[in-house]
């Protein structure tokens, strides 16, 4: 018993790590430009799908990684180039147009690559298990963690330690201040939504890699995502990991005590959070 | 003096005549359309319905509520559940539906009325998704994917109502209920309830300092919004005879969000304008290609980013269209 309940916490650590990944970017995205980038979960769906043709038509994970990644980057730099220029500022504008983005990408998406579900196969060099308490494990699920870890110090470095990242923070404490002292916020503004588009993409490739790629799982993407988020605090790097392990623990235990109602569970959280602390565990006032 | 009277008079007879050839086109349609118009229009005037609960919201720059969608779902599966699982007697499922809508409204609104814009189209959406998961997931209670089915016919006074073999009556009884929940909807927005409900939308703190309780305000305006929305959701149901996931999934939000930006949020009659258009959008362009939410999402991308106030809001400010709401006696 004791060691089913530890796998159970293992898969919800696994899966917090695959969460942790896709809410980053969203989050990166929310703390510096303001706008909930709905059109997220598509985005990682889009990095999945790309990834998995690149996949069959090289077969090297490492080439279809990068071109998932860099491929969602790209439209993330149409997007934020093309679209948002024009609402710049409007909130609901802004937010209504990544609505607009989910429709057009989700049909699209089903137009190239149909609708039956589909998976990335695991690269070669983490395609075994190891044993853990007798029992095999995948060890693809155990790299995901080392990936979040890797991508979260990757992130925070970047913020914190950087000229880029000094820049980013200028631009999100006082955008008017910084742009007088000469800082190029609208190219920081590019730089970001890239980015963020880039760890949808990325998350979406690692999501294929271990579960599988499906029309309508953005959805469900984008919606953990933004439970993660306000569970850990719109912005905060450090509530996004908080946020993560707790809707991926709660899932995975719901799942194998209470089967039907685990998806209901996963939100419980985040009632009480909006209920008691609505600017999330971590978020600023 | 008389000349006065005259011109009001002159108006009410043009008002009267416009309404008589409205109202008489509206009620002669199910003898001169075909069989799939009349379905068609039954589906615009529930549908309507639905998106006349999201601008009871969002007028004005009030709140996206993308959880009206859910409301229509919660009311679909109460009667569903009721009639079909349970066969609990006609008239309750049908006012469980509409109480189970509010309720939801009632506990949603606790937490989402107190949050600003974004996050209120964040927690609505979500909400969406919640419900649109439990009704795929709890199957015990709710089938799963394959959803209710055979949800019985309506019969009224010993007649029956049903939507497949009696479509002109269903036609009317839509008819009547989306008149009467259009004529409440303006009732209630021209109310002082009504107009304080706008001011909320436009500057909430200046109302409160006049005293006025605008959380109450807000949250009763969305539990009032939640039982059109559900009376929406029976008549969708029961005229599809069925109710399941798909009813309530993802697409249907984003063809509500269409449809109201489409015909233009502010206008009482926008809603009305937007569903048929873009219902008639996506019936033309099916046949064509199967991705045609391909183009309907274009659309709605070009009118957030050109033309945000929708067709009614294009139309208002043309000068035809001005002249024409004078030659029909309305000023």
């Amino acid at each position: 018993m004791l060691s089913y309940n530890f796998f159970i916490f293992l898969n919800g650590i696994t899966d917090a790590a695959r969460l942790f990944i896709v809410a980053i970017g969203l989050t990166l995205i929310f703390s510096l430009m303001r706008i909930v980038n709905l059109a997220h979960g598509v985005l990682y769906l889009a990095g999945g799908y790309i990834a998995l043709s690149v996949m069959q038509f090289t077969g090297s994970y490492l080439l279809a990684l990068a071109a998932g990644s860099l491929g969602v980057a790209i439209i993330g730099f149409l997007i934020e180039r093309g679209l948002f220029i024009w609402v710049r500022g409007q909130d609901l504008p802004e937010t209504l147009l990544t609505l607009a983005l989910i429709v057009i990408f989700q049909d699209t998406l089903l137009a190239v690559w149909g609708g039956y579900p589909k998976s990335i196969p695991k690269p070669p060099l983490l395609d075994f298990s190891i044993d853990i308490l007798g029992l095999p494990y995948p060890v693809m699920r155990l790299f995901t963690i080392v990936l979040a870890i890797v991508i979260g110090f990757g992130i925070w470095f970047l913020i914190e330690k950087t000229n880029i990242g000094a820049a980013i923070r200028a631009g999100v404490d006082d955008r008017e201040t910084a742009s007088a002292l000469g800082l190029n916020i609208p190219f920081i503004f590019t730089l970001v939504f890239c980015i963020g588009t880039f760890l949808a993409g990325f998350a979406g490739v690692i999501g294929a890699t271990l579960t599988s790629l499906a029309p309508g799982l953005d959805s469900q993407a984008l919606l953990f995502a933004l439970v993660v988020i306000i569970v850990g605090g719109l912005g905060s790097l450090v509530g996004s990991a908080i946020g993560a392990v707790i809707v991926g623990l709660i899932l995975n235990f719901g799942r194998s005590y209470v089967p039907e109602f685990a998806f209901l569970l996963t939100f419980l959280p985040m009632l009480l959070i909006i209920a008691f602390r609505p600017q999330g565990l971590f978020g600023k006032k | 003096m008389a000349t006065a009277n005259d011109t009001n008079i002159n108006k009410n007879t043009r008002r009267l005549i416009f309404y008589l050839v409205v109202g008489l086109l509206i009620a002669s349609l199910p003898y001169w359309i075909s069989r799939f118009g009349l379905a068609l229009s039954t589906q615009i005037m529930y549908l309507s319905i639905l998106v006349m609960s999201f601008t009871f919201m969002a007028s004005h720059g009030g709140l996206l509520s993308l959880a009206q969608v859910s409301f229509f779902g919660i009311a679909g599966y109460t009667l569903g559940i009721l009639s079909v699982k349970a066969v609990v007697p006609f008239p309750y499922p049908y006012f469980l539906g509409i109480l189970m809508a509010a309720a939801g409204a009632a506990i949603l609104g606790l937490i989402a009325i107190r949050v600003k814009a974004i996050p209120f189209l964040m927690m609505t959406l979500a909400f969406g998704e919640i419900t649109y998961g439990t009704a795929r997931h709890w199957s015990s209670l709710t089938n799963g994917d394959n959803g209710i089915n055979d949800i019985p016919d309506l019969v009224l006074f010993g007649a029956s109502f049903s939507a497949a073999k009696e479509p002109i009556r269903f036609y009317y009884l839509v008819l009547v209920i989306f008149i009467f929940s259009f004529w409440l909807l303006n009732r209630i927005n021209s109310s002082p309830f009504g107009l304080a409900h706008q001011a909320t939308k436009q500057s909430a703190s200046r109302l409160e300092a006049l005293g006025y309780p605008v959380f109450a305000i807000k949250y009763f305006a969305f539990i009032i919004s939640a039982v059109f929305a559900g009376v929406a959701g029976l008549l969708g149901s029961t005229f599809e005879g069925t109710i399941n996931p798909d009813s309530i999934w993802f697409g249907t939000i984003m063809f509500m969000m269409i449809a109201a930006i489409l015909g233009g949020v502010n206008s009482p009659i926008g809603p009305i304008v937007g569903v048929t258009v873009a219902i008639c959008l996506e019936r033309f362009i099916e046949p064509m290609t199967e991705h045609y939410r391909i183009v309907t999402g274009a659309v709605f991308l070009f009118s957030i980013l050109l033309a945000r106030q929708g067709i009614m809001g294009f139309l208002e400010s043309t000068q035809f269209y001005r002249r024409a709401l004078r030659a029909c006696g309305f000023d």
